[in-house]
């Protein structure tokens, strides 16, 4: 007996399929972002369209019908409402219908755990880091602590506000690291305060050099700042508590650069380190199945007044199975 | 560098390691900026040569304004050897500890001195505070600290003690921060700014 999960906190639509934590689908559809960014009104019409559509998908892939289904896991928070509203919609359709029960689940809780569960570290240290989330945190009894964090906008924010102020095309993150390659540095400014760090002050600081030095001049300097401050961070994170390793996961974790530095920082503490496949650093269904599936297991019974969406779901308010 | 020739490694900080040994017949700390081998050259060098040295320049400039700091010895480009402080690290003392009150009181009015003369710590949490025997609070570890006179700076400060300590001890702490600057209320009023931010109203309420 399988455990679906349904994502949708942003413009992507996700749905996975679990079965004792061996994942046996993981489709999805992504809302084609233009040059105006995510419309969350359109996204969620985007979502409501194609839902039905990755369901089946998913269940074909884990070669099964909804008669196989158990029970079902949707993204509560943190994430757009409108795209939210959509993704519980369709779990709560499903439970249902089907007469299965149906679990909320926080959707950094489910990109940290996933990447746990596929590293096998029991208690690593984590750096979180996608377009509004940027987080270094562990575990600490039932809930995530969270060491550090950016006190203003995500880094992928940053990298996308960057990259549509310099003309560039989507997917901006990549885009970004593409024009880096070639780049030299220029001086930009190093925020770190304790374990958190700030990045509107760099992202106006790289803007404001356009004009005047090269793209790739920039776009270099500006990921290499931004990183160094994440994994800097990170660093201080994990010796000043102990751990014995590293992973990285969420969106922004799909940077190569990203993954050599903390690769190369874990290395040198002889802590190891571990980054999930792509498909589960970029929003996923299968991350929400797997939480929901250990959530089952550990006999949680959400209430009825839980299974609503909170754009603002902060991790350390979310139980971890 | 490997190890200081006649020094002791005792701590692996994230940014430096930390010797013992004794200079000028005292008890001494050293504290080498480690090489970051994640880090692109010129990111690296800023960091290690540039924080040395304004660490270095904000501990003098601490112990001018009278604050309890340690004394620097000598100065390289990667590492500053200091007097070694005897005493505990308030993180580590027990909250029953006659000289934990006294501790907390100590570091407000530690954190108000380094303020009243635009000292932003930039780490001020009870790991950076050694309590010697007579219940008094010394200032260690200047490595993310600035000269400043934002408020939001200042605030952090507040902030990164607040989130590391008891509610009592945080009352004891902030009283004697606010006696102890005149510029306490613009402060602390910057603070409840900070926490009013979205992503802090949450955590609040999760430590409640």
């Amino acid at each position: 007996m399988a455990v679906i999960g349904i994502e949708s906190s942003a413009h992507t639509f996700g749905v996975g399929i679990v079965e004792k934590g061996k994942i046996l689908a993981n489709e999805k559809m992504m809302y084609p972002i233009s040059d105006k960014g995510i419309i969350p009104a359109k996204v969620s019409e985007y979502h409501a369209k194609n839902a039905s559509t990755v369901i089946r998908r998913a269940l074909s892939a884990a070669h099964m019908g909804l008669g196989n289904v158990e029970a079902v896991g949707y993204t509560k928070g943190p994430g757009l409402g409108p795209c939210l509203e959509i993704g519980m919609l369709a779990a709560k359709t499903l439970h249902e219908k089907l007469g299965i029960p149906i679990y909320p689940v926080n959707h950094a809780v489910a990109h940290i755990e996933i990447t746990k569960h596929l590293s096998g570290f029991a208690d690593p240290m984590v750096l979180y880091v996608s377009g509004g989330n940027s987080q270094i945190l562990s575990l600490a009894g039932e809930h995530y602590h969270v060491h550090g964090e950016t006190l203003d906008i995500g880094v992928g924010n940053m990298l996308d506000n960057f990259a549509r102020a310099a003309g560039m095309k989507p997917a901006w993150g990549s885009t970004v690291a593409k024009f880096a390659a070639g780049g030299r540095y220029v001086k930009l400014p190093y925020t770190v305060k304790g374990m958190d760090f700030t990045f509107t002050g760099l992202l106006t600081a790289a803007i404001k050099l356009l004009p005047s030095s090269s793209v790739a001049d920039v776009s270099f300097s500006m990921q290499e700042t931004a990183f160094s401050m994440l994994v800097e961070a990170t660093e201080r994170a994990l010796l000043l508590n102990g751990k014995d390793s590293v992973i990285l996961c969420g969106g922004v974790a799909q940077s190569l650069r990203l993954r050599e530095m903390l690769a190369t920082m874990s290395a040198s503490h002889k802590k190891r380190f571990y980054v999930a496949d792509n498909q589960f650093n970029a929003d996923n269904g299968a991350m929400i199945a797997y939480v929901a599936e250990r959530m089952k297991e550990s006999g949680c019974t959400p209430l009825r007044s839980d299974l609503t969406i909170n754009q603002k779901f902060r991790i350390e308010t979310a139980g971890v199975p | 560098m490997t190890g200081i020739k006649g020094a002791t490694k005792i701590a692996e900080g994230s940014e430096a390691d930390i010797y013992e040994s004794r200079m000028l017949g005292v008890p001494a700390i050293i504290k080498y900026r480690r090489r970051k081998p994640y880090l692109i050259s010129e990111i690296e060098e800023e960091i290690r040569v540039q924080r040395n040295k304004a660490e270095a320049l904000n501990m003098n400039s601490a112990i001018i304004a009278g604050a309890r700091v340690p004394k620097i010895l000598l100065f390289t480009a990667h590492s500053i050897f200091m007097t070694k402080i005897a005493g505990i690290q308030m993180a580590r003392m027990a909250q029953d500890d006659k000289n934990y009150n006294p501790a907390a009181e100590g570091s407000g009015k530690m954190l108000a001195v380094l303020h009243a003369h635009n000292i932003a710590h930039g780490d001020y949490t009870p790991a950076n505070i050694i309590v010697d025997d007579r219940g008094r609070a010394w200032v260690i570890d200047f490595g993310l600290s600035q000269r400043t006179n934002s408020e939001e700076d200042k605030a952090f400060d507040l902030l990164l003690f607040k989130r590391a300590v008891s509610r009592d001890c945080y009352k004891a702490f902030v009283n004697s921060y606010s006696e102890n600057y005149r510029a306490a209320k613009r402060i602390l009023k910057r603070l409840s700014d900070i926490e009013r931010r979205g992503r802090y109203q949450s955590r609040t309420m999760a430590q409640a």
